[in-house]
């Protein structure tokens, strides 16, 4: 999914809920900022796979934005006592999970993948 | 425990093997009960007890290690009962301070959930932070030197260090095997490129990789 739409529902999401403060920095690092953490991770593989050619379908996601990571989210959003990281990561990943391309949703758990619930809608990006 | 920690008690570890004929797993053993001993005096009110039976705890849990390599008695079974003589433990301490009113019970229930994550995901990531049992004499410490909620302050280092453990264990995991699956990808071009094949079309350039060449 490209960084758009997860702004965008980040963004009704703050604004739906009304939440401030600390809040909607918590809402944007975990319904947008993710990504920007997430995907440079590879970075050094993809460039020494394929230099600076194209390849559409590499594998950028790390479990950062898996649903394995809601095993960390989720009792993080406890420690900090509101719900909000988990609320805005669900929604990210979910959102993610609409288009098809490949994801590992509980690795290194379980090397099940899959490529979301619309196989038929790619991500375009 | 690690190999690091063997030198320092290289004496102990003789010593329990040698002169008291004792198995590394009977030494976990003994250091368990001698941790739940730490928890109950803990829980008791008795902490400065408490943490001294703990430190005996952890040095048993340094000695069984110790004696399994320098004996040569090392088991799959002994070091799955050591890892769960440990989280037990780690349980009871966790619980002791928040029944003894030094921590809340949620966040020693957070702390100890954490433990469980970084432990699941070591045997994938063969990262462990080490930060368990040991950081709560820094809450010992603090509560005793400078009056403030210490076990409170070490229960959340102990949560946040193994929660971290966790998120980059799977990442650490997750890394290596996309290095391999390159690594394979590259080696199949390779041959197909030596066997005198075309390569596969290549996808059109993408607006980072316009922007970059």
């Amino acid at each position: 999914m490209t960084i758009l739409p997860h702004l965008l529902l980040t963004t009704v999401g703050v604004q739906a809920l009304g939440l401030e403060g600390k809040d909607i920095a918590l809402a944007y690092g975990f319904g947008y900022g993710i990504d920007l953490v997430d995907h440079p991770i590879k970075l050094a593989l993809y460039l020494r796979k394929n230099g600076r050619k194209n390849e559409k379908n590499y594998h950028w996601r790390t479990p950062l934005q898996e649903p394995v990571a809601l095993c960390w989210i989720v009792p993080l959003s406890l420690y900090l006592g509101t719900p909000v990281p988990a609320l805005f990561f669900a929604s990210h990943f979910l959102l993610d999970y609409l288009v098809g391309y490949e994801k590992r949703p509980w690795y290194p758990f379980s090397t099940y993948s899959t490529e979301g619930f619309l196989t038929r809608f790619s991500d375009g990006a | 425990m690690s190999k690091a920690s063997d030198s320092i008690l290289r004496i102990p570890i003789v010593a329990a093997h040698e002169k008291l004929g004792l198995s590394p797993n009977e030494i976990s053993a003994y250091g368990f009960l001698i941790g739940l001993a730490a928890a109950g005096l803990t829980a008791a009110g008795y902490v400065t007890l408490g943490m001294i039976a703990l430190a005996f705890s952890q040095i048993a849990d340094g000695v069984d290690g110790g004696v399994a390599r320098r004996y040569n008695l090392e088991s799959k079974k002994g070091h799955r009962l050591e890892v769960v003589y440990d989280r037990v433990n780690e349980l009871a301490i966790l619980l002791a301070l928040a029944f003894a009113g030094y921590a809340t019970l949620l966040l020693a229930a957070l702390a100890f959930i954490a433990i469980l994550l970084s432990t699941a995901v070591q045997p994938y990531s063969h990262f462990d932070p080490g930060f368990k049992r040991f950081i709560i004499y820094f809450g010992y410490a603090a509560t005793m030197l400078f009056h403030v909620a210490g076990f409170q302050i070490a229960l959340g280092v102990i949560f946040l260090a193994n929660l971290t453990a966790f998120a980059a264990g799977t990442v650490i995991a997750d890394y290596r095997l996309q290095a391999e699956i390159d690594r394979q990808a590259m080696i199949r071009r390779e041959n197909e490129h030596a066997m005198g094949l075309p390569p596969p079309p290549e996808d059109p350039p993408s607006f980072l990789s316009k922007l970059f060449s």
